[in-house]
């Protein structure tokens, strides 16, 4: 393959999402709604196509060759030549997996938009922006220089606010989107400052550059470790990870379409892309490792107890998202990239599949999203209903799902994370999450599909138009089998996925054990089992009041949980608060006594000065004549003066 | 030299000439006699260069007087026909009263 074609095709790729959004947005308020709808969705498949002709290449290409890199021109030099920004793109198995994910699904939830969008006159609007982020997110993983990827860093930050904000007359839907830009603006800064440092220290932005000059860095040196902790930030708040996370449940207030496409499968796991990325770095520094595994599984563990606590179906998934992707950060911080991509591609497929379930769910019920008003819904929905139980399957890592096999994988690296206390307590609350995620994801499944219908509204629900339920089939069935020839939970089995990373992302040199693999694998297995078996039990069976959110936990847990740990009104008595005080005591005092103050002096003795200046313009040609000569004779007696001296 | 003997005189004259042309230019109000008290001053200023090019032996001072008297010549047919238009039209020739352009 010529560097030539791979150049085409990567412009392609980027140029059709780019071409339908502009396409959609120009012209699709004349052309209307079918031409929309062809444009935003062909484009996204066109660009899936290419991304599979590509993806044989870096699957057929020998090892050592699967990395194609273009230059496609040089935008900055600076410094004569030292530091150089260019339009380099690199495509490797790495950013394929990412493109074939960001495309794949993508063009499945723009097909499922034709349908949930067809009563929404934005429409237009709606494609333009969904395609912009597919390409927004395609530069991301596709970019091989620093500065490319912080654009699409940051463009993707942009769609997302649009999104969000999509229905803008609402004035929630545009708090939030305020929340999750001023929230991405806070990784970007961190992102910005590391990479002024790696400039600093290794004099290039160009990402193969700083990766073969990552010796540089002393190993565990505090260079290093700032860096990689400023780039953790970033993905953190890119990726809802606490203490960044309040803005991911405030999103859902974007089209459901939205949530599954940004919010749950892409851009949110941009953060585990971007640290597996830059493994390199992050392998020097195990310090900023850590901090990045303590984060993601405390994040794991807080969100998984919050989304058994919420009653909004949108909610409770968006919740489950933050704890799935809390896991694959603890994934990468300690160390297994491979295993952190696998659950991350995984988890896009199924958690895309919920969102659009719930989609259907929610336009069923025309609007309704407190799952206390649902039950009852798999008699009357029924594809929905085995999409979204494959779904919940996957998601709760049931044997022979897909999150059966990324999770567990995941995990059993967790058993050999390295010596001392920590790990091993990472690992078991890694563990304890396997229940909770058994537990709420088959509490949202049975109080929304089974039981006793809440409301009347359940009972003249329809199952979902054709355009809507074949994207919703098709990632049922692949949340089911997606994994299956890919990768196997127990070492120097089934390994296809790590050795097709494996030339981005060396295979953890702390692989678990045979016989340690298989003891993890049954211990997580079981845990799941158990929290779905309990979620069972009390949920399908015996049916707790749906107004009862978790029977039996704690009074002030379940509170404290349903309202999110208090962590909006933490953040809004800690930083919002006090920076409106500081503005209006500014407002009050410092602007009419200080600034006001000093201006307006200044004002005075210039009008002051002015006034007795005017009084010398009498218009009597005598009084300027005596002034001419007063002054004249003064300059005669001081030149006189001057000279005699 | 007489002229050097004569040249203290000479520029006392010229100042002394320059003092009554200034304080007439200050103290009338006829425009025709301020005028007049111009030039008074322009010929004290002729009057000295003339005498300061006799006792410098030098020819720039008398010429400079001619480039006075030259702008003199002209400034005194721009002032005169003023000075009758302003008649002309009916107004007093007080240069006091004739200020409204200060305004």
């Amino acid at each position: 393959m010529t560097v030539g074609t791979t150049t085409a095709q990567l412009l392609l790729i980027l140029g059709f999402p780019l071409a339908g959004s502009a396409l959609s947005g120009l012209l699709g308020p004349r052309l209307g709604r079918r031409f929309v709808n062809y444009a935003g969705t062909v484009s996204i498949l066109a660009s899936f196509a290419v991304a599979c002709l590509m993806l044989s290449s870096v699957v057929g290409a020998p090892h050592g060759h699967s990395s194609i890199s273009v230059r496609l021109f040089q935008w900055l030099d600076l410094g004569s030549g030292n530091l150089s920004v260019g339009m380099d793109f690199t495509l490797d198995p790495l950013s394929a997996l990412m493109v074939m994910v960001i495309t794949g699904v993508g063009f499945l939830i723009h097909v499922y938009s034709v349908g949930y969008m067809e009563h929404d006159d934005g429409i237009a609007r709606f494609f333009s922006y969904m395609n912009f982020f597919v390409f927004s997110m395609l530069l991301l993983v596709l970019a091989a220089d620093l500065v490319i990827l912080l654009i699409g860093w940051a463009l993707v930050a942009l769609s997302s606010y649009l999104l969000i904000g999509f229905w803008y007359e609402r004035k929630s839907a545009v708090l939030a989107a305020r929340k999750a830009f001023i929230t991405q603006v806070i990784g970007d800064l961190a992102m910005i400052i590391a990479a002024f440092l790696i400039v600093l220290h290794i004099q290039t932005l160009s990402m193969p550059n700083i990766f073969a000059r990552a010796g540089a860095f002393d190993s565990g040196g505090i260079l290093v470790t700032g860096i990689c902790a400023l780039l953790a930030i970033g993905a953190f708040a890119k990726s809802a990870q606490f203490p960044l996370h309040t803005w991911l449940p405030d999103a859902m207030e974007g089209p459901t379409p939205v949530s599954a496409l940004i919010h749950a499968a892409t851009m949110v796991t941009a953060g585990v892309y971007l640290i597996a990325r830059f493994h390199p770095l992050f392998d020097r520094a195990p310090v900023a490792q850590g901090m990045v595994a303590c984060v993601g599984i405390g994040t794991a563990l807080m969100a998984g107890v919050i989304a058994l606590n919420q009653v909004d179906i949108k909610r409770v998934i968006a919740y489950s998202t933050m704890s799935q992707i809390g896991l694959m950060i603890y994934a990468v911080g300690i160390g297994a990239y491979a295993a952190g991509m696998f659950q991350l591609t995984t988890h896009a497929i199924f958690k895309a599949l919920l969102f659009l379930a719930a989609g259907n769910v929610i336009h069923a019920l025309h609007d309704e999203q407190d799952i206390r008003a649902m039950g009852g819904l798999a008699a009357r929905m029924r594809t929905t209903h085995l999409a979204f139980l494959s779904g919940s399957l996957a998601l709760a890592g049931i044997p022979f799902f897909s999150g059966w096999f990324s999770k567990e994988n995941l995990l059993g690296f967790g058993t050999v994370a390295g010596p001392g206390a920590i790990p091993w307590l990472l690992y078991i609350v890694g563990v304890g999450i396997n229940v909770l995620t058994g537990l709420y994801a088959f509490r949202l499944w049975a109080v929304v599909f089974h039981g006793e219908p809440q409301t009347a509204r359940v009972y003249a629900a329809q199952e979902a138009r054709r355009v809507m339920l074949v994207p919703v089939a098709i990632l049922g069935v692949l949340a089911l089998i997606v994994a299956w020839p890919l990768q196997f939970p127990i070492p120097s089995t089934l390994h296809v996925f790590s050795d097709f990373l494996g030339s981005v992302v060396p295979t953890s040199a702390r692989e678990p054990g045979v016989g340690l693999a298989v003891v993890a694998l049954l211990i997580g297995t079981v845990a799941s089992l158990v929290g779905a078996g309990a979620a069972r039990q009390i949920w399908l069976l015996r049916q707790p009041n749906a107004a009862e959110l978790v029977p039996r936990f704690p009074k002030q847990l379940v509170v404290a949980a349903y309202n999110k740990f208090y962590w909006d009104e933490i953040y809004d008595a800690a930083l919002v608060r006090p920076t409106k005080a500081i503005a209006r005591t500014a407002r009050r005092v410092i602007e009419p006594d200080i600034f006001d103050g000093w201006i307006g002096g200044v004002v005075d003795v210039m009008r002051g000065f002015s006034i007795d200046l005017r009084g010398l313009q009498t218009g009597l040609i005598r009084d300027y004549a005596s002034l001419f000569a007063v002054a004249a004779v003064v300059f005669v007696v001081i030149t006189a003066v001057v000279v005699t001296r | 030299m007489v002229s050097t003997q004569l040249f203290p005189y000479l520029l006392a004259l010229a100042g002394f000439l320059f003092t009554v042309g200034a304080a007439g230019v200050l103290i009338r109000r006829n425009p025709l006699v301020v005028f007049m008290c111009i030039e008074l001053m322009l010929n004290a200023g002729n009057l000295a260069l003339v005498a300061y090019g006799r006792f410098l032996n030098s020819e720039e001072g008398q010429v400079f007087a001619f480039m006075v008297i030259v702008v003199a010549a002209a400034e005194v047919v721009v002032g005169l026909a003023l000075i009758t238009q302003i008649f002309r039209i009916g107004r007093a020739l007080d240069i006091d009263d004739l200020s409204e352009m200060s305004e």
